[in-house]
This record gives structure tokens, sequence and C-alpha cells, in this order.
């Protein structure tokens, strides 16, 4: 269920309705509901996928707390995903089919939850079980993510590197769906259960109200992903009714949806020509219209997402976090990251940077878990190598920026050196983007060599769909110039009431006119 | 803590500002909103009737040349009224076939008065519908030119149409006349012109491109030549029954050999026309008029005539309505 669809919106209308009418113990049953609606909607199948996780993750939440559920209620969840396949199966819910082997994975998520659950009560000391429970949740959940997103990736890599070595490698490959979300919702759960084990929360007792948090709709797909500290708290207690929250929403939603169908869609059009894979002749133009193009299409299908989500999140009374925050005038690598995907961005810092020390140690150490910790941002994006090579370039950002001193010194110097900063740091980012958005690596060479190549036969006219960039990219810098001082685009309550009005119609006008297009969200695919 | 009201004052200025504008583009382009959401399925869209007087208009629903003519058709003269498309059309009223077939019955005794009922993207369905119409109006003879090229835009915009009228609410922005015109010009202005062919062609993201696909696909001209079979057939029998003759124009473009020699084709359009033929509709065959002359010279593009090549197709109508006693028929 895209966000722009007529669906979605049935969805959020009715949301809205029932959440608000209903008594409020009803409300998190009620967001439970629309949630594993909204997932069953991509792909039936995987709720089962939603529910090993949110069992696993709930179960394991409460076994570190030292307050383990009963064999009977552990069979009783545990038995969820198998049951819910067993009834896809029978009733071909969509059509889609559920083959043997599966159904025999899903119910043998049984025996492994009593079994492991028996061994690790069995543990001697109170540290050793608080530890297994945590591995156990991290083991079947990274195990499941590994193998749906990056199976095949690897499984491939290593065949060809086998065959580099004139062996052939046997082994065939099976088509892996990547279940839409999988990245996100793993990622809010290992935080969920770092945090218990830190003892920064309690876990929570209902799994309704759990597995609400790991599937919450507005953000279950492309996130923002949200800490348990934030959302929980939120589940648990509803918001009372506020007319700001329809305000908020809407114009989130407004301007969500402009970044999306305007900004993105139109932008999408000359960087999918400049990255399409029958390699056109680009030259210099071509080359820089396509990257910029993509920056600004990446930009506005990824914070349009997510403002659209923090929309329809505020709608139903939830604060969700803020994802991005004019990345694009950041003047070097570190402020970039604390301003792009800053969810993301804050969860590799937390759980994996600073855990792996940080910058408190030696030079060295400090290089060795930036490249950890980047890569691994890479990665996540998707099973390439042109997202870990993303992401390793970006560590190379960092590290350069973290050892040098002119470079922040100059950071908190004068206008002259901010704009040298600004620009240098722009062009980093093109850079990084044309890593993001070539499909392999060879497809990045031709991008990097079309750059300087200032003629190239066959290529075409670049001067008006340089204007059609402008015109798509204009609006979306104003309402930024509008709001640089604030905290996103959406904050504009400083303006007089006439100002915010116009600008309503106009972001209304440029979206309602940009509906033809039909491009899926790109972070779907993460 | 100060309460906000339902509706923010920004929110409510921003809509009445939208309706404002709304309101101002129906009340002072009214014309332009004849037939304006039927994608020329409207059956009377462009025909505005005022004081005894038909006017053909340029609106929404029918982009008519502008033109005007009487209700009534004055005694003893010939009305003919020319039903097409772009190549109908021409580039003006004046210069076209149907402009210039008045002034050569003239030339050669004939009262007469003609009329460009020519369309831009018209195909078979929607110059039935303007025939149709037309016949209100007592003309002493219909030509209608038929092609085969607008056949994909015909059928698009008849499901345009049908789901436009539709209930879903993805259409409900653009049922705004005002949000409409913002959305055609950027296509149109924008789109079209900013964005190399090429480009807007491999992401198949518009109407124009997407027909330019349709085209190259396979069977689509027996497909198309099968709908201006049928519709041309309803065509005839229409304006048999209101006892109107009827002349069919088929249409020739020009068509590159292999070998760069160029000659004219017809599509199979000269035999849909030639199945027609029965006592009160006749057929005349743009290949055979142009086909026998340096035709080169005469065509603007493969397909659109100069005024040059409107010249001759007029003579060669005015010559065919003399010698076939197609006039007399009438009067």
């Amino acid at each position: 269920m895209n966000f722009v669809s007529f669906q979605y919106g049935c969805l959020l209308l009715a949301a809205f309705i029932l959440f608000w009418i209903s008594p409020r113990p009803w409300r998190i049953r009620l967001l439970f509901a629309a949630s594993y609606l909204f997932y069953m909607a991509w792909d039936v199948r995987f709720v089962a996928l939603l529910l090993a996780s949110s069992t696993t993750y709930y179960l394991c939440g409460l076994g570190i707390a030292n307050k383990q559920k009963s064999p009977g209620k552990i069979a009783a969840l545990a038995l969820l995903p198998g049951v819910w396949l067993a009834l896809c199966s029978v009733f071909e819910i969509q059509g889609k089919t559920v083959s043997s082997e599966v159904l025999i994975a899903a119910f043998s998520f049984l025996p492994v939850m009593l079994g492991a659950n028996q061994l690790i009560r069995k543990m001697p000391s109170d540290q050793g079980r608080r530890k297994g429970f945590l591995w156990l949740a991290l083991g079947i959940n990274l195990g499941l993510l590994g193998f749906f997103k990056y199976f095949n990736f690897f499984a491939e890599s290593v065949g060809g590197l086998v065959e580099q070595f004139g062996l052939s490698s046997s082994w065939t490959l099976t088509h892996i769906i990547l279940p839409v979300g999988i990245s996100f919702y793993t990622f809010q759960a290992i935080s969920y259960i770092v945090d218990i084990k830190k003892k920064k929360i309690e876990p929570t007792d209902c799994f309704i109200t759990f597995a609400t948090y790991l599937a919450f709709f507005p953000q279950l797909i492309a996130g923002p992903i949200e800490r348990s500290t934030k959302l929980l708290p939120q589940l648990i207690v509803p918001a009372k009714w506020d007319i700001n929250h329809l305000h908020i929403g809407l114009r989130l939603l407004l301007i969500g949806f402009f970044k999306k169908l305007f900004v993105a869609d139109n932008c999408a059009i000359l960087a999918n020509h400049v990255f399409a894979a029958d390699n056109p002749e680009i030259n210099t133009a071509w080359a820089l219209l396509g990257v910029l193009a993509f920056a600004f299409q990446i930009y506005g299908d990824f914070s349009g997402y997510s403002d659209i989500a923090r929309g329809s999140a505020r709608l139903l009374g939830i604060e969700l976090s803020l994802n991005f925050r004019f990345p694009y005038f950041a003047l070097n690598p570190s402020e970039f990251w604390r301003r792009w995907h800053i969810t993301l961005s804050t969860w590799f810092r937390d759980y994996v940077y600073i855990p792996l020390g940080g910058n408190q140690g030696a030079w060295g150490a400090t290089c060795r878990n930036l490249a950890v910790a980047m890569v691994l941002a890479g990665l996540w994006h998707g099973a390439a190598w042109t997202f870990i090579l993303w992401g390793a370039y970006h560590a190379c950002l960092l590290m350069a920026f973290h050892y040098s001193p002119r470079w922040q010194l100059a950071c908190e110097s004068g206008r002259a050196a901010k704009l040298a900063c600004w620009v240098g740091m722009c062009c980093f980012t093109l850079i990084g983007w044309a890593i993001f958005r070539s499909d392999s690596m060879f497809q990045f060479y031709l991008w990097f060599t079309g750059v300087f190549q200032w003629q190239v036969t066959g290529a075409m006219e670049w001067e008006k769909p340089t204007r059609w960039l402008l015109l798509h990219i204009g609006p979306l810098l104003l309402l930024q110039w509008a709001t640089l001082k604030e905290r996103d685009e959406s904050s504009l309550d400083h303006h007089h009431w006439a100002t915010r009005g116009f600008i309503y119609l106009l972001l209304f006008v440029f979206t309602a006119t940009s509906m033809v297009n039909d491009q899926e969200f790109i972070y779907f695919q993460f | 803590m100060k309460s906000n009201p339902l509706i923010s004052h920004a929110l409510l200025f921003g809509a009445c500002l939208m309706i404002a504008v709304e309101l101002a583009v129906r009340i002072f382009f009214q014309d332009n909103m004849s037939g304006r959401f039927e994608y020329g399925f409207h059956p009377s869209a462009g025909f505005i009737e005022e004081d005894g007087q038909v006017h053909l208009k340029r609106t929404g629903g029918r982009r008519f040349r502008p033109q005007s003519f009487t209700v009534e058709p004055p005694e003893g003269v010939f009305r003919i009224f020319v039903i097409g498309d772009s190549v109908t059309r021409g580039s003006s009223v004046e210069s076209s076939y149907a402009g210039r077939l008045a002034v050569e019955l003239k030339a050669r005794g004939i009262s007469a008065e003609s009329y460009n009922l020519g369309i831009g993207g018209h195909g078979a369905r929607r110059k039935h519908l303007t025939l149709v119409h037309s016949l209100n109006y007592k003309p002493d003879l219909v030509v209608l030119h038929i092609n085969n090229s607008n056949e994909f835009e015909d059928e698009r915009e008849f499901l345009r149409s049908t789901e436009f009228n539709s209930w879903h609410p993805r259409n409900w922005p653009m049922k705004s006349i005002a949000l409409r015109r913002v959305y055609e010009m950027k296509t149109e202005k924008v789109f079209w012109r900013w964005i190399p062919a090429s480009i807007r062609i491999s992401q198949s993201k518009n109407d124009a491109d997407a027909e330019i696909v349709a085209m190259s696909s396979e069977g689509a001209t027996e497909r198309w030549n099968q709908r201006v079979q049928e519709m041309t057939g309803e065509s005839t029998r229409v304006a048999m029954a209101n006892n109107i003759p009827i002349l069919l124009v088929s249409q020739a473009k020009i068509i590159e050999e292999l070998n760069g020699s160029r000659r004219l084709e017809d599509n199979g359009l000269e035999k849909i026309a030639e199945d027609q033929v029965t006592n009160g509709a006749f057929h005349l065959s743009m290949k055979q008029v142009l086909g026998n002359l340096e035709f080169e010279p005469l065509y603007a593009d493969r397909s659109h005539l100069r005024a040059e090549g409107h010249e001759v197709m007029a003579k060669a109508i005015a010559r065919k309505l003399i010698d076939s006693g197609i006039l007399s028929l009438k009067k």
C-alpha cells in the first residue's frame, strides 16, 4: 500500500476517525489492526515474518528483564507465524502460495523458541541469562535480515570469487523476495532489546503494544527508525485530542506529498536517464545534471516519505522523530550525517560506533570504528558493492574531517571560508550520490568518466533539461529558505497566516499538477 | 492556552484563494468550459448558438477554428461541413481545403459555403460525434476526412473521459479548471519542450510518447483500421438516414522506402472508404489526387498539407462534387 494511493488515504482517514472516537483502551488495538492491514497489503505472507520478529523481541525483552512468560504462552506466541502462513496457504489470500518448506520453517519457530528459552533459563548467572536472551533475539532477527536481504548477494560474490580461481560454484541461487520494511523494523527492534539490556527502558508486558511499536504503519516501511523510549510511551498512553494534531499532521502531509510528487518524481526523469542501464552517451553537463537531479530526487523522495509518515502519525496524536534537517546546507560530513536520515545515523552512532569505542581510542581505533559503522550503514541500504563503496567513501570523508583541524576551523570561520566548505561538501555529497545511484561499479565508472568528457557525440542538449530541474527544485529551495532557521520545512508558524495560506495553496497546486507520475518510493527497497 | 479553530486561518485563506481563482476562470472563461472534461466526447461542445447564429469556438471540449454561420442555411446556398482532424484543420480556415472549397465552387458558378470542422487529434469516434451534431444545422453535404493516425488518442481520450467522470478521488483535483489548465500548460509548454523526446519515450511518462510506443506495437494499424471502418460506416449510415450526401476523403501519407525514395501510402483507408460507397456516399482518394503530381512540395510533413496541397485538394473535391452530381442530389 503506497502512501500515494487511494487505499492509503482511506486507511488513514478511517484510522483517524476511529482512533479519536474509540475509548482509549481500544486505540492501541485499532493501531495494531491498521498496521497489520497496511502490511498485509504489500504481501500477506510477510506478516508471518513480522509476527516472528515481534514474538522474539517481545519474549526476549521480557526474558532480559527476568519476566519470562510461561511455556504455554511462549508456545502460543511462537505458533503465530506458522498458523498465519497455514491460513494463507489454505485460503490462498491474495492468490499467494506458501511452499511446504516455508510452512515447516515457520512451525519450527515453536521448538526453537521453547528450546532456546529452556536452555537460557537454566543458565546459572543472571548476567548470562540476560546475554542469552539478547543474542537469541539478535541471532534470529539478524539471521532473517541476512537471509532475505544479503544471501543472494554474498552467494553471488563468493561464486564469482571461486570462479576467478578457475573453480565452479555448484550452488544455485533461489529468488528471494525482500520483505518491505525489514531493515527498518529490525533496527527498531534491536534498539528496543539493547535498551532493555542497558536498563534504559522496561519491557512492555502487552504483546499488542509491542507488536504495534514494531509495525506502526506510518513508519513501518521506511522509518523514521523510532526508539522505544520515544514511541512506546506514546502508544501506551495515547495523546489527548488537540486540534494542533490535525493542523500539523495535514501540513506535514502536504509538504511530504509536495516533495515526493513535485520534486522527487520530476527530478527522477533526468536522473533515471543518466543512470539508465543502457548506458547513454553522457558528457560533463549531463553527468552533473543527472547527479544533481538524483540528489534532489532522493531528498524529495525520502524526506517526503518521512514527512508523510510524521504527518500520518501526528493525525493519530503520535509525534515521530525528525529525519531530515536541511542536509544540503551542511558544511562538513559530520554535520551532513547530523542532518541526513537522522534516525539511522544516530542508530549507528549509538548501537555500533559508540559500543565499538567511538572516538575515545587511538587514531587507528577511531578510523576502524568509523569505517565499520559507515560500511555497515552502506550495506544496510542494500546488497550491492556500490552501497559498500558509498559507506566506505563517507567513512573516508568523516575521517578526513575528523583529522583535519583546518577544515574544522574553516567551518567555524567567516563567510568565505564557510562558503568554500559548503561548496566542497556539496561536491563530496554529489560524488557520494553518484556511487549510491549507480547500479554497478561499472556504471559509476561510466558516470565518473562522463564528468570529464566535455564533448560527446550523441549527447543530448542539456540547457532545457536544466531548466526543468531548476523549475522543480526552485520551489523546494524557496521553502527551505523560508524555514532555514526553523526545525524543518514544515515549521511555518512564524509566518503570517496569509503568507502561510499562500504557501499552502502553491504547494497544493504544484503537487496536484504533478500527480501523473507513478514512481515508487526509493527507500521502500531498503 | 489559546485554542485554535478547527480550520486554521491560513488553510481557510488558501482555500478561499483557490476558490476565487477557480470561480474567476469559470466566470470569465465560460466558453472554455464547453465540454471541458469530456475530452471531445461531449455531443455539442464547441457549437455555441447565439441569436440565430452558430459559433464554432475553440473550447476545452472541441478546439474548432473560430467560424460562424446561421442556424438555418441561407436559401440557394450549398452548405458544406468538412469534418476531420489536423490535416483538415490546416494552418488557417482560409488556406485549408475546407475553407477553399466554397471559393472553388463559386469559381465554378455554384453558390456555396464551406466550414472547417477539423480538430487536431480527433479520430473516427470523435469525428462521428461532430458529424452527428453538425447535422442539426442542415448541411447539404458532409465531407468526412478519414485517417487512422488518431485512433490511439481517440481511445485514450474516451477512457480518460469515462474515468474522469467516475467518482474516484484521484480525479478530483483535475476537475478544477484552473488546476487542469496549469497541468496542461506544464505538460505542453514545459515538459514536451524541455525534456528530450528520447528521455520521455524511455520512461513513457506522457500521452504523446505513449502514442509513439503504441504506434510501433504489432498489429496497431490493423486494430485502428478496424475502428475507422466501424465508425466510418456508422457516420455514413447516419448521414444517409438524414438524406445528406457524404463524401469520404481518404488520407494519404508519405512513406520513405529503404532506398530513400518516397511514395504515398493510404494504409488501407482507400478500401475502407470504397466499401462505404453507395448511392449518396462517395469517395475521393488523396493518394490518387496527389499521387500523380509532384507531391512532396505539397506536404508540410509526412501527413499534413501545405496551403498548396490544400488548394489542390479543394479543386479536386470541387471537381468531384460537380462531376459526380453530388450537389444535385440535394438541390
